[in-house]
C-alpha cells in the first residue's frame, strides 16, 4: 500500500471544509443542519485519511461519503438563504448583505469538489 | 482505475442525491410559491355530486377579461381627473386649447414618471399592456406635442441622468436590512440646463410649457432632510424642495414658452412656495402618482374635458421639516444598540435577534398635519400660548402661519366658481347625524364641487388637547351646469370628533374615555381647512377678522358656519368597553420626562429631539421579544373532532345561490367547526401564512390566495391574471389562460392620496368593486389593501400607500373601499395595524406616542372599516407599539380592535422580517394569528418552529385557545369571500403531487439507485482485482 495524491487532496478538502465551517458564522442566516453535515464531512474525511494507511479498501470510500455530506450541508444553507437571495435579485438586499454566505459557499464548494476528486483518486493505493 | 472511477462517480451521484433530498424536504414548505410560479397546484377541488349545484356565489359583472381591463382604464381616468388638485391657475392658462396650442413637456422625468411606488405598489405595464405615461396620455387626448423635446429627453445622452437605483424611474433606495445611517441620497433624474441646445430650445418657442416635477415613493424607504442629490451635478436643500437642475429647467421653460404649467408628480407634499409666488408660473396642478392609466385623466384636466375638483389630502408646508412631527423622525438608537452601543449597567446590549435597536418618539402629540398648523394659527390670531414664538418657525423669526403653509389641507381650485351654504347640522349623541349643504355653480363652466365639513370643538386652555379644527365628513356634487345648484347630505358621527381623555374615570370605574365636552361646536364648510377655520373665527369673534390670514382666493362667509351646542359633557356614550390600553406606548410613562410633547398651552414646547434613550429592565422584556412563555396549563382544548360540519355550512345563501351572510361568529357552531381542525393543521395554518392561507381539509376550507396591494394586485406577486389558474379550473366562468390580457399587471390604479383627493365615495366604491372583479379573474380571495396608516410626516416615502394626514378622511376612504370589496367577495386587509409611520428600520422600531394621539389620529383611521367588519382582515405592522411588536400587542389587538370595536376578522402579520421579534408565540398569545412566512423562517431562531414546539403547545390550554380564536376569525372572514366559489356540499379537497415534486422524487430515486450501482460496481471490481 502506498500513499496517493488523493490523500493530500482529501486533507486539503478537510482543511478547506473546516475553513468553510468557520466562515459560515458570517452568513446572514444560518442553520444547524449545515454545521452538522459539514462537520460530519470533515470528521469522515479525517478518519478516512488516517485509516487509509491501514485499510484503504474501506477508507477510500470516505471521500465520496464526505462529498455527499458536504453537499447536504451546502443544500441546507441554500434553503434558509432563499429569501435573502430573492431579495438580492429584487434589489432589496445588496450583495454585501449576503457576502458572508457567498464566501462560505465558495469555500464549501471547493471542499466539496476536492472530496469528489479524492473519491476518484483514492487516498491510498490498494494492494 | 475502475474502482476509483466507480468511487468517484458514486461520490458525484451521492452528492446529487443529497442535494435532491434536501430539496425534496424543503420545497413543500414553499409549495404555494413554487406552484404559482409554475402554474401548478397541490390541491384540487373535486365534485363528487352530480355537478348540478351552482357553486359560484360571486359572479363577475363582465363578459370578458377585456371588458374588466377597460373598466379599470376608465375608472383610473376618472379617479385621476377628479383627484388631481389645481393649486394655481392664473391668466387662464388652463385649460389648454388642444386645437390651437402646442405643448412642450419640460423635465426629463416625463420619460419615466412616478406611477406608483416601489415594491407593493409598483406600477409597471406588462408586455402588450397600455402604458401611456404623460406623453401617451396627452397624445391620446389630442394634444399637439413638441416631440423634439421628448426625443431629446429620450436620447442616450439624457438617459444617463435617469432616476435608476434599481430600474429606470426609481430614485429611492429601499432596503429590508437594518440601517445604521440615515438614507443617503435621492436621484432627481433632472438634466443640467447646459444640455439643452439652442436648436432644442428654439423648437419650444411659442409653445405652452408643461413642466413635470417628480418625486418617487417606495416601501422600505424614507426621505431624509439630510439626503444629498445623487444626480450628477444637481443639488437640493431638501429632497422635497426643488433641485437646482429643476429650477434651471423651469427658468428655460419660462424663457421659451407662452405659459408655464407645472405638474407635481409626487405623493409626498413638496415645497412649492417659489412656484406659487412666481408670477411667471401660470398654473400648478398636483397629479400625484397616477398609476398606469391615470395619465388620461390628467390630460382631461389639462384640456378642460374634466373640470378639476380634487382637494389636497395633506398640508403643503413651505418647509416640510417645520412640523413637530419631524423632530424625531429618522434614525435614533438605544444606547445599548447592537451597532455602536453597549450594555448599560444591568441592561444588556441588544442582539441581532432582538431587532430592537431603534426608536421613534412621536412628540407632536395629537398635532400632526393641519392639526398643528391650523391650531397654532388660531392661537396666533388669538394671541395665546406663545404661538408666535420662534420655536418651530421655518424663517427663524416670529412664527407666522403665512410663512409656514403654502397650501392647506383641503385646498383645490376649479375652472368655475361655486358658492356653498351650510344649511343645517342635525345631531344627537349616539347617532349618526347629518349636515346639509347647498352648492351652486356661480361660474360659466360645468363642474363638480367637493365639500368638506369641519368642526371646532370647545377648548379650554390647559384642558384636553384639541385641534382647533378637524374634518368630520365630506361629500361631492354631481356635475353642476352653470347656475345649477345641488343640496348634498353629509353624515356626521360625533364619535369622529370626540377627544380621548386618558384621565377620565367612567361610571364603571375604568379609566380612559371618549369625551365630548359641553359647549358650542362650530361646524364649517370653508373651501379648505384654513378657510373653514377663518370662517369659524370670524363668526365667533368679529374683532378677529382684520387679523385673519387668507390663502389665495379663499373668502369668509357666515353662511359656511353652523353652531351646535352640547349642554353637558359626555364621557359615556362612545366609551362602552373602552379603557386605557396604550399607556406603555408613552415613553414618559416608562422613563419620566423623556420627551416634551407639543401642547396648546405653550407652543415653545415640543421641539426637542430625544437623542439618547436607555431602555429600562421592563422595556427590555418587549425589546427582547419575551412577552409570553409557553407553559402547561388548563384542561386542554378539542382538536380533530368529528362534528360533521363544513366551512360551506356556515354561509347564508339566498335563492339565487349568492352569499348574503354568514353564521354569527358568536354561534357555537363556529366553535364546533374549529374543533374539527387538527392541531397539525392549525400549526400549519398559523405558521405558514405566506403567499396564501393554507387549506384546512378537516373543514373543507380551500387554499386561499391573498396578495398586495393598494393599487391592485402587485405584479411581482401575481404576475398577471393567469398566475393562479391551472387547467383543473378551466370550467370556471372567470378562468384565464390565453386571453390577450392574461399576463397584464393588475397594479394599475392611481395611488391612495389621489383617491383621497377625489372626495368621491362613488369612485372609491367603484374602485373596491373593480378590485373585487380583479380577484375573480385572478383567482385571488384577499388583497393586502387598503393602506390605512397616517401621513404623519411628508418624509415617509410610503405615504403613497396611505390616504391622508387626516384620520377621518382615511377612515371613510378605507371603510368605503373595503365595503365595496366585500360586496364582490374580496377580503380587504387593512394595513399596517398600527403606527407604521416610518419605513427606515421599520422592522423592530419602537414607536412611542401618547394614547390620546394614537387613538384620535392613527387608530381612528382604522376604526370604521374594522368596527363595521367591512375589512375582512388586518395586517399588523412591522414596528413595535412602545416596545412590543405590533403584531403581538394585546392592547391594540384584543382590547381596542376586538373588545372596543367588535372586529371579528382575521389578523396576519406583515412579512416576517426578523423571526425572533415577529415570533409566532408572542403573536398568537396576544390575539394575533397567522404569520406571513413559511416554516423554514423559524428554523434558525431562538424560538424555533411552531411544528417543533407542538408537544409543549399541546399542554398550553391558553395558547391553544388563542390558536382556535385565530382560526375562527379567519374561517369567518374566508367564508364570506370568493374562496367559496367552486365549493358545494359534495366537493372534496383532493391533494395532488405537482410535476415538479414528482420530478424531485424521481431524482431522489435515480441518484440513490446510481449511487448504489456505483458502490456495487466499485466493490465488485475490488473483489475481482483481489
Amino acid at each position: 500500500m502506498k500513499k496517493s495524491f488523493g490523500l493530500f487532496v482529501e486533507l486539503i478538502a478537510a482543511i478547506v471544509g473546516i475553513v468553510s465551517i468557520v466562515m459560515y458564522g458570517g452568513s446572514l442566516v444560518k442553520t444547524q443542519n449545515t454545521y452538522i453535515f459539514l462537520i460530519a464531512a470533515v470528521v469522515v474525511a479525517v478518519i478516512a485519511a488516517i485509516g487509509a494507511q491501514k485499510n484503504p479498501g474501506v477508507c477510500n470510500w470516505g471521500a465520496p461519503i464526505a462529498a455527499a455530506l458536504a453537499a447536504a450541508g451546502i443544500g441546507y444553507s441554500i434553503t434558509v438563504m432563499s429569501d435573502a437571495i430573492g431579495y438580492v435579485i429584487s434589489g432589496l438586499y445588496t450583495m454585501d448583505d449576503i457576502r458572508g454566505w457567498v464566501n462560505f459557499m465558495i469555500a464549501a464548494c471547493i471542499a466539496w469538489l476536492l472530496y469528489m476528486i479524492a473519491g476518484f483518486t483514492g487516498m491510498a493505493k490498494e494492494a | 482505475m475502475k474502482k476509483g472511477l466507480m468511487r468517484g462517480l458514486a461520490g458525484i451521484t451521492a452528492s446529487l442525491c443529497a442535494i435532491s433530498l434536501v430539496a425534496t424536504a424543503y420545497t413543500p414548505s414553499r409549495e404555494a410559491f413554487i406552484n404559482t410560479r409554475l402554474g401548478t397546484s397541490s390541491v384540487e377541488l373535486v365534485e363528487t355530486g352530480d355537478g348540478s349545484a351552482d357553486a359560484y356565489y360571486y359572479d363577475s359583472e363582465f363578459e370578458s377579461l377585456g371588458d374588466l381591463v377597460q373598466a379599470n382604464v376608465d375608472l383610473s381616468e376618472q379617479i385621476s381627473a377628479e383627484g388631481s388638485v389645481l393649486l394655481k391657475n392664473t391668466n387662464n392658462a388652463l385649460p389648454i386649447d388642444t386645437a390651437s396650442e402646442t405643448v412642450t413637456l419640460w423635465g426629463h422625468n416625463c420619460i419615466f414618471p412616478a406611477k406608483g411606488g416601489m415594491i407593493g405598489s409598483s406600477a409597471a405595464a406588462a408586455e402588450g399592456q397600455d402604458d401611456p405615461g404623460f406623453i401617451g396620455g396627452l397624445a391620446a387626448r389630442g394634444f399637439n406635442i413638441n416631440m423634439d423635446m421628448v426625443d431629446f429627453y429620450a436620447s442616450e445622452e439624457a438617459f444617463a441622468y435617469t432616476r435608476q437605483t434599481f430600474f429606470p424611474g426609481a430614485g429611492l433606495l429601499p432596503a429590508f436590512t437594518p440601517a445604521y445611517e440615515p438614507p443617503q441620497f435621492y436621484m432627481t433624474g433632472e438634466i443640467p440646463a447646459s444640455m439643452y441646445t439652442d436648436d432644442i430650445l428654439k423648437k419650444a418657442d411659442g409653445t405652452a410649457a408643461i413642466v413635470i416635477i417628480t418625486r418617487d415613493s417606495s416601501e422600505a424607504a424614507d426621505y431624509s432632510p439630510t439626503m444629498f442629490c445623487a444626480t450628477e451635478g444637481d443639488t437640493f436643500e431638501r429632497p422635497l424642495a426643488l433641485s437646482q437642475y429643476e429650477r434651471d429647467m423651469i427658468a428655460l421653460a419660462k424663457q421659451h414658452s407662452t405659459k408655464v404649467i407645472v405638474l407635481v408628480n409626487a405623493d409626498n407634499p413638496m415645497e412649492l412656495k417659489e412656484l406659487k409666488e412666481d408670477a411667471e408660473i401660470d398654473s400648478i396642478l398636483w397629479v400625484g402618482a397616477p398609476g398606469e392609466y391615470g395619465f388620461y385623466g390628467i390630460a382631461d384636466v389639462l384640456s378642460g374635458a374634466a373640470n378639476p375638483s380634487g382637494r389636497l389630502p395633506d398640508t403643503y408646508a413651505t418647509n416640510g421639516t417645520s412640523s413637530p412631527a419631524m423632530m424625531n423622525f429618522g434614525l435614533y438608537m438605544y444606547t445599548n444598540n447592537l451597532n455602536n452601543g453597549s450594555a448599560q449597567g444591568d441592561i444588556p446590549q441588544l442582539t441581532e435577534a432582538d431587532k430592537a435597536d431603534w426608536y421613534l418618539v412621536e412628540n407632536e402629540g395629537i398635532y400632526n398635519g393641519y392639526k398643528y398648523y391650523e391650531t397654532r394659527y388660531e392661537d396666533q390670531i388669538l394671541g395665546r400660548a406663545n404661538a408666535t414664538a420662534t420655536e418651530g418657525s421655518s424663517t427663524g423669526s416670529a412664527w407666522n402661519y403665512e410663512d409656514e403653509v403654502d397650501y392647506p389641507f383641503g385646498y383645490g381650485l376649479s375652472y368655475t366658481v361655486f358658492s356653498s351654504t351650510l344649511d343645517s347640522v342635525d345631531l344627537t349623541l349616539g347617532e349618526v347625524g347629518t349636515a346639509t349643504v347647498t352648492v351652486k355653480n356661480e361660474g360659466d363652466v360645468a363642474g363638480k364641487n367637493a365639500v368638506e365639513l369641519f368642526v371646532q370643538a370647545p377648548y379650554t386652555e390647559g384642558g384636553i388637547e384639541k385641534s382647533a379644527i378637524q374634518l368630520v365628513g365630506f361629500g361631492k356634487t354631481q356635475i353642476l351646469e352653470p347656475g345649477q345648484s345641488e343640496t348634498i347630505t353629509i353624515d356626521v358621527d360625533p364619535a369622529l370628533f370626540a377627544s380621548y381623555d386618558e384621565t377620565a374615570v367612567k361610571a364603571d370605574g375604568t379609566q380612559g374615555a371618549w369625551v365630548l365636552e359641553a359647549g358650542d361646536y362650530y361646524f364649517s364648510i370653508g373651501s379648505d381647512v384654513h378657510a373653514a377655520l377663518n370662517d369659524i373665527l370670524s363668526v365667533k369673534d368679529e374683532t378677529t377678522v382684520e387679523k385673519l390670514q387668507t390663502i389665495n382666493d379663499t373668502y369668509l362667509a357666515a353662511e359656511h358656519v353652523q353652531v351646535w351646542n352640547l349642554a353637558e359633557t359626555d364621557i359615556e356614550t362612545y366609551s362602552a368597553g373602552v379603557q386605557n390600553a396604550l399607556q406603555e406606548a408613552n415613553i414618559n410613562n416608562l422613563i419620566p420626562d423623556t420627551v416634551e410633547y407639543t401642547t396648546r398651552t405653550d407652543w415653545t414646547k415640543g421641539w426637542k429631539t430625544v437623542d439618547t434613550l436607555t431602555p429600562t429592565a421592563d422595556m427590555m422584556v418587549g425589546l427582547t421579544n419575551s412577552n409570553y412563555a409557553l407553559n402547561a396549563n388548563g384542561e386542554g382544548v378539542t382538536w380533530g373532532a368529528d362534528n360533521g360540519l363544513t366551512f360551506l355550512q356556515m354561509l347564508d345563501i339566498d335563492g339565487d345561490g349568492k352569499i348574503v351572510g354568514v353564521t354569527d361568529i358568536e354561534d357555537p357552531k363556529w366553535d364546533q367547526l374549529v374543533q374539527q381542525i387538527t392541531l397539525d393543521e392549525a400549526i400549519q395554518f398559523i405558521e405558514c401564512g405566506g403567499d396564501d392561507l393554507e387549506n384546512l381539509d378537516s373543514v373543507m376550507m380551500p387554499r386561499t390566495y391573498v396578495n398586495d396591494g393598494p393599487i391592485g394586485f402587485a405584479f411581482d406577486q401575481v404576475a398577471g391574471y393567469k398566475t393562479r389558474w391551472t387547467a383543473a379550473d378551466s370550467a370556471r366562468p372567470t378562468y384565464v389562460s390565453d386571453q390577450p390580457e392574461a399576463g397584464y399587471s393588475m397594479a394599475v390604479f392611481p395611488t391612495e392620496p389621489i383617491v383621497a383627493a377625489t372626495l368621491n365615495k362613488d369612485l372609491v366604491t367603484r374602485e373596491g368593486e373593480l378590485l373585487g372583479e380583479e380577484a375573480l379573474y385572478a383567482k385571488e380571495s384577499g388583497i393586502i389593501a387598503p393602506g390605512v396608516n397616517l401621513h404623519r410626516t411628508p418624509y415617509c416615502a410610503r405615504n403613497h400607500e396611505y390616504y391622508s394626514e387626516d384620520s377621518v378622511l382615511v377612515a371613510i376612504m378605507a371603510n368605503t373601499v373595503s365595503a365595496a370589496m366585500k360586496s364582490k367577495g374580496l377580503m380587504a386587509q387593512c394595513k399596517h395595524f398600527a403606527f407604521n409611520h416610518q419605513e427606515l428600520n421599520r422592522s423592530g422600531l419602537s414607536t412611542f406616542f401618547t394614547e390620546q394621539a394614537g387613538r384620535e389620529n392613527e387608530l381612528r383611521g382604522f376604526q370604521l372599516a374594522m368596527s363595521s367588519n367591512n375589512t375582512a382582515s388586518i395586517m399588523t405592522a412591522f414596528n413595535r407599539v412602545g416596545t412590543v411588536f405590533a403584531g403581538a400587542h394585546s392592547g391594540i389587538l384584543e382590547q381596542i380592535a376586538r373588545k372596543e370595536w367588535g372586529f371579528k376578522g382575521g389578523i396576519i402579520t406583515d412579512m416576517v422580517n426578523g423571526a425572533d421579534y415577529m415570533n409566532w408565540r408572542d403573536t398568537v398569545a396576544a390575539g394575533g394569528g397567522v404569520m406571513l412566512t413559511n416554516t423554514p423562517t423559524y428554523l434558525n431562531t431562538n424560538i424555533g418552529t411552531m411544528t417543533a414546539a407542538k408537544d409543549i403547545i399541546a399542554t398550553d390550554t391558553f395558547f391553544q385557545q388563542k390558536m382556535q380564536d385565530s382560526l375562527k376569525s379567519w374561517l369567518y372572514s374566508v367564508a364570506q369571500s370568493n374562496a367559496a366559489n367552486g365549493l358545494t356540499e359534495t366537493t372534496v379537497i383532493k391533494h395532488v403531487t405537482p410535476w415538479w415534486l414528482q420530478a424531485l422524487y424521481a431524482a431522489d430515486a435515480v441518484f440513490a439507485a446510481l449511487t448504489l450501482l456505483f458502490v456495487f460496481l466499485g466493490i465488485k471490481s475490488k473483489k475481482k482485482e483481489a
